[in-house]
């Protein structure tokens, strides 16, 4: 790569790429210290004639809480005094029910605390009862929670570390075993040597482990959904590091080996560029998508073995969702890198304008053009909520999502494709 | 059918005329594609080798189009660039197995000519720590393993110490009983040019000279080359018999007459094309 008289070996860029990622995890950092965890806050109004006994407010929702999560709903009732508070918490995985009733004389009461028992995916149900005959009454709804040990370096580091040894595992199964014969997983690897990604490859796990785990509930961060619950809460800022890993690697394969004239090298044996091109594809694809998969797994096997071991179906739809989600992200962020990491002939130029139109998405600059807010779907879509209660889960599926993410992908590919053959390599 | 085809062929990067409206064809055979830095060598050879796309004109090899065949062509061709970037991150002998399998060509081969070449004595190291002659052995070696039909060697002996290029040339004359056509261009005569079958030159862009060995010897003036081990003295005999254009190259003497020479018994000598003098003789005169 040159920049002007300076030529940047590859290790330079490496670090330079590097260092790009650490000012965005500090910037992250800086971004959320100041950020207090979630809560949710509502008022509702009703007007009468209710008679005893009615019911004032009820609602239900889902909250993923790690083992000593607090979740308290704070209420105010005024004008239907007495009032009768019913809350009930079930454990999805074990089916335990935790119930608390209690009739209160005064519009506001100490209600209790719910301290999660063992981490797991719960439900609660809450109802309010008209304790008297009422013609108006109004309600405060205050949810708050505190996070126990979801922001544990160790955890994080455990998770990062098991999934750099079980991804090395797989690709040196793949290397040495089942290799030798095949020539396409032969160049797949040969490939995934190049440039060395394998710092990629750590760095990307290493980013999303840190990041996934990221508990900072979004409620009260979208007003427009209803009672959310406590959110498996993923950040959107891991977006713009996806964009940042997908257009150095998709620059690192298509453009850097181009200028370098590696690709001429390999245009002098018997491969055609079709397969090439869809090989380079296939490992961005895979370096993207592959650690998402194996850290969210890992996430769901350590943090809550209980739901997987009690309720293995619930947690094959969270999961399958969840994956579902990310795929849609990854290969909208893969078409946006694409194309400009094949056309633009120098490196330094690619590398920039490849992660830029996914920057554009992110801040909403095509939400209009499109008529989509990526970035509450980003924030907003939570797997559990659209499978337990999708009236309430205000984002689209993923699965309306995916083929239209599909059909562009195809197109911006083939688009590629057809340059990357017709590109001559002097 | 001709091997290797140009046909009306330009190639123009920006305002830049690489080659203009060359013509060349070559068969079976060894071919020497010469001429000076910047003349067009290496991109009449990227044409034929499917790395570029022609401006105007048509190239082929073997009838097919290298443009839209380049994987195909690959298959029975082998090209070897002087600026070959081999994957530095990697050993060679890594790098060679890795061309060994694409080739689909068994492993012993390969040993067996990097042995030739003394390759196997640092292919383990990573290629990052080799020297400019370490790397164009192997990149010599790429392009030499698998029984190619076809074989582009561009500067194949820039960098190469004078063992290697014996070893080389003597290789290349074992392989035509297996290649059918071997183009090479270099800056350097080696002896190999003593037994092309046809040799061309590029000036600028433009085809200077062609000709075949057959036009080349029918020519009024022939080249003759002989070896004794007193060059002196043979060459005040020719002097002797009005002959000027002599050139002396160790125990090697070459001359040109048109007309019958008497030569000592102990003096043997042959009819040979002096690739070297025509190339001379047309750079020099387009000075």
């Amino acid at each position: 790569m040159k920049l002007g008289k300076i030529r940047l070996s590859l290790f330079s860029m490496m670090v330079l790429f590097l260092l790009l990622v650490i000012i965005q995890m500090y910037w992250i950092a800086v971004l959320d210290s100041g950020k207090p965890f979630g809560g949710r806050t509502s008022l509702s109004f009703g007007y009468g004639p209710l008679h005893k006994g009615a019911v004032l407010y009820s609602d239900h929702g889902y909250a993923l809480l790690s083992r000593g999560d607090r979740l308290s709903i704070d209420i105010s009732v005024s004008g239907a005094i007495p009032w009768q508070y019913y809350l009930v918490f079930v454990d999805l995985a074990s089916s335990k029910t935790y119930s608390f009733n209690a009739t209160y004389y005064s519009s506001r009461a100490p209600t209790p605390l719910f301290i999660a028992p063992t981490s797991s995916l719960y439900f609660y149900n809450l109802t309010i009862i008209s304790g008297s005959n009422v013609s108006e009454y109004t309600i405060n709804l205050k949810i708050s929670g505190q996070q126990a040990d979801r922001q544990n370096v160790i955890v994080r580091i455990l998770l990062a570390g098991l999934t750099i040894i079980i991804i090395t595992v797989i690709i040196e199964f793949f290397n040495r075993i089942i290799i030798l014969k095949n020539r396409f997983i032969i160049l797949l690897s040969w490939e995934l040597r190049t440039l060395w990604i394998w710092i990629f490859y750590g760095i990307t796990l290493c980013i999303y482990a840190i990041f996934y785990l990221s508990f900072s509930a979004d409620i009260g961060r979208n007003p427009l959904v209803l009672l959310k619950s406590i959110a498996f809460c993923r950040k959107e800022d891991f977006f713009i590091i996806y964009t940042l890993l997908a257009a150095s690697i998709s620059v690192m394969l298509y453009t850097y080996q181009w200028e370098i004239k590696l690709d001429r090298t390999m245009d002098l044996l018997p491969l055609s560029r079709v397969k090439r091109f869809f090989i380079k594809l296939l490992l961005v694809f895979i370096l993207l998508y592959l650690p998402i998969v194996v850290v969210s797994l890992l996430l769901y096997l350590i943090w809550l073995p209980n739901l997987i071991i009690g309720n293995p179906m619930l947690f094959f739809s969270i999961y399958s969702m969840e994956i579902l989600y990310y795929l849609c992200i990854v290969l909208l962020i893969i078409s946006f890198s694409l194309l400009p990491a094949i056309f633009v002939p120098r490196t330094s130029l690619a590398l920039p304008i490849a992660a830029l139109p996914s920057i554009l998405l992110y801040m909403g600059v095509f939400q209009d053009i499109v008529d989509f807010d990526f970035k509450r779907y980003l924030i907003g879509y939570d797997p559990y909520m659209h499978i337990m209660v999708p009236r309430l889960d205000m984002v689209p599926s993923p699965l309306d999502l995916l083929y239209k993410v599909i059909i562009f992908f195809i197109i911006i590919t083939l688009l590629s494709l057809f340059v990357y053959m017709y590109r001559e390599n002097p | 059918m001709t091997v290797l085809e140009a046909i009306n062929l330009w190639k123009v990067f920006g305002k830049t005329i690489a080659l203009q409206n060359v013509t060349l064809g070559f068969d079976k055979g060894i071919y020497l594609l010469l001429g000076p830095n910047g003349s067009g060598k290496t991109t009449l050879l990227k044409l034929w080798a499917g790395l570029l796309k022609p401006s105007r004109g048509k190239v082929s090899v073997k009838g097919l189009n290298p443009w839209k065949n380049r994987a195909d062509i690959m298959k029975f061709m082998s090209v070897e660039f002087e600026e070959t970037v081999l994957p530095w991150w990697t050993s060679g002998k890594e790098y060679l197995r890795f061309v060994a399998r694409q080739k689909d060509v068994k492993w012993s081969n390969v040993v067996e000519l990097a042995e030739l070449f003394k390759v196997t004595d640092y292919w383990d190291k990573i290629i990052r720590g080799y020297s400019s002659g370490m790397k164009k052995k192997i990149i010599i070696l790429t392009a030499l393993i698998g029984e190619p039909e076809i074989l582009i060697l561009d500067e194949p002996y820039t960098l190469l110490d004078k063992d290697s290029i014996q070893r080389l040339n003597q290789l290349l004359l074992n392989m035509l009983y297996t290649v059918e056509t071997i183009v090479i261009t270099s800056h350097i005569f080696t002896g190999i040019e003593e037994k092309a079958n046809g040799v061309a030159i590029l000036i600028n862009g433009n085809l200077a000279f062609y000709a075949t060995k057959d036009k080349l010897f029918v020519g009024k003036i022939k080249t003759y080359m002989c070896q004794t081990e007193n060059p002196v003295v043979l060459a005040e005999l020719l002097f002797s018999q009005g002959i000027r254009k002599i050139r002396i190259e160790e125990d090697t003497i070459y001359f040109e007459s048109d007309k019958y020479v008497k030569l000592p018994n102990n003096v043997n000598c042959s009819l040979k094309i002096d690739v070297k003098r025509v190339y001379e003789d047309i750079v020099s005169g387009l000075k």
